[in-house]
């Protein structure tokens, strides 16, 4: 039992190494690499911010509408109650805009993209068109690894300031029409609410959850060794460690925030 | 004639606890055009692996180009397999990538050429190597012939000093292998110093394939093979 916990400790270690190199490699590579296949890994990298952004928008657009009626709905169901419709604009910014926001985005790209990506490289690996590719002198990591992850973290970038501006504008669609509340009464709330900190906190917090779910899911994908079916597991487990490590580096980023 | 391929006193034993190599010595020199012959499952392709790097060695050394691959930096192993070309026994084109882009990527990484001159290069190479189809297509439904076409352009694609091909000949009737093998000839030839190395099931399978020298792989050793015929100095 004891020999099985530690097993599984030092796979956890090990994986969490392998994920922090990819990301570590990712980010000196995409800032100081030589020129040399740059032209190559660009492709690869605007596909994966196509991918990953402009073809989640649709769900991304649902999704943050909803959620912002969802949250002014419940406000407006108890602010009222207290005299405090003008707190509309904090609830909106510190649910929203500093943890929900990113959070989403996060969680939506973990399912489509995420999970494409482990699947793509797995099978990749199942073919033997990762060896082709270091047999060409091409390192697998700078081709396939770099490009998902800076383009993961990119459109989660750009993705989580898209939400949060149709989330809070669709939470606007009940405040206006289902309260009365003017729009000049709802942005200056909101206007008066936020500040810089704000901001920066939910747009760090979304290019780490890039660089978590690009690594995560490359390092899982890559993980496959012979056997086909070994692909739907690194694909579970990269959904699960991406889960996992977003919902911690949240925490530890709004407490660093929170004593800021 | 310099040695391209050196290997010395190699053992190697698979993840399964086999023995599938035990002190193998072997050179290959430029300009060579050698062959390989070795049954089903005798090691072939793992010792290509071995030779470029792909698989690590349980004991002994393989020196490419005068380097010991087992004694330098993973960038500088890269550097050195960007000298080599290395058509795959099932083609192993990259599945989303399409046909050209297939011939374009080791010339992104490996040569200085502009965009338009690596996709007119790959243009060429494609034509040279009898493809015709949709060079913007995907690879995955091509039939076995023409992706194994498609991995010799994409090989031929950054001029290599050292070409390999595992049994490239497979699955090609009578006129598409005579194809392949003056295109093969031609290439070797057109690089004085270049070597190439291919690699059969049987011995039988080369005889109109001139070679200047034959080993084959027995008791898990690379000895010299018994076959006169075909051989050019």
């Amino acid at each position: 039992m004891l020999r099985y916990i530690g097993e599984k400790f030092l796979t956890s270690l090990r994986d969490l190494n392998g994920i922090i190199s990819s990301a570590v490699y990712s980010i000196s590579s995409f800032l100081f690499s030589s020129k040399h296949g740059r032209r190559a890994a660009s492709r690869v990298l605007y596909k994966q911010v196509y991918f990953t952004g402009i073809e989640a928008l649709p769900i991304i657009s649902w999704i943050a509408i909803l959620l912002g009626i969802i949250i002014v709905t419940e406000a407006m169901s108890i602010l009222p109650q207290i005299g405090g419709e003008r707190f509309i604009g904090k609830i909106m910014v510190w649910v929203v805009i500093r943890e929900l926001g990113p959070l989403f985005a996060a969680i939506i790209v973990i399912a489509r993209s995420g999970t494409a990506m482990a699947a793509e490289l797995g099978s990749m690996k199942i073919n033997n068109e990762v060896m082709a590719i270091e047999a060409m002198g091409i390192d697998p990591q700078v081709y396939l690894v770099v490009p998902r992850v800076i383009g993961a973290s990119l459109a989660i970038f750009i993705l989580t300031f898209y939400f949060e501006v149709i989330s809070v504008l669709g939470g606007y669609l009940l405040a206006g029409f289902g309260t009365r509340m003017s729009f000049h009464v709802y942005a200056s709330s909101i206007l008066e609410a936020i500040n810089i900190t704000d901001i920066i906190a939910s747009l760090l917090k979304s290019l780490f959850f890039g660089l978590i779910i690009g690594a995560v899911c490359c390092y899982h994908g890559l993980k496959v060794g012979r056997s086909i079916t070994e692909i739907p597991q690194e694909t579970t487990k990269a959904v699960i460690t991406s889960l996992f490590l977003i919902f911690v580096v949240d925490g530890m980023v709004t407490m660093i925030f929170f004593f800021i | 004639m310099s040695a391209l391929i050196e290997i010395k006193d190699l053992t190697y034993i698979n993840e399964n606890g086999d023995c599938i190599f035990s002190d193998v010595d072997a050179a290959f020199s430029s300009g060579e055009k050698a062959a390989i012959i070795g049954g089903g499952g005798s090691g072939k392709t793992t010792l290509l692996k071995l030779v470029i790097g792909l698989l690590k060695p349980t004991d002994g050394s393989i020196y490419l180009f005068g380097e010991d691959i087992s004694k330098i930096s993973r960038s500088r192993l890269y550097s050195i397999r960007s000298r080599l070309g290395f058509v795959f026994e099932n083609a192993m084109l990259i599945s989303n990538l399409k046909v050209v882009e297939n011939i374009t990527l080791p010339l992104y990484y490996h040569t200085e050429y502009l965009e338009d001159e690596i996709f007119k290069r790959a243009l060429t190479l494609l034509d040279i190597v009898g493809y015709e189809g949709d060079v913007w297509s995907l690879p995955g439904h091509l039939p076995a012939q023409t992706k194994k076409a498609v991995a010799l352009a994409r090989a031929m694609a950054i001029e290599p000093d050292i070409m390999i091909y595992d049994k490239i000949f497979e699955e090609f009737d009578d006129a598409q292998r005579q194809g392949m093998i003056n295109l093969i000839d031609k290439f070797h030839a057109a690089k004085k110093e270049r070597l190439s190395v291919i690699t059969f099931d049987r011995i039988d399978e080369m005889t109109d394939i001139p070679c200047s020298r034959v080993l084959k792989i027995e008791n898990k050793r690379l000895v010299p093979a018994d076959f006169k015929q075909g051989l050019v100095e």
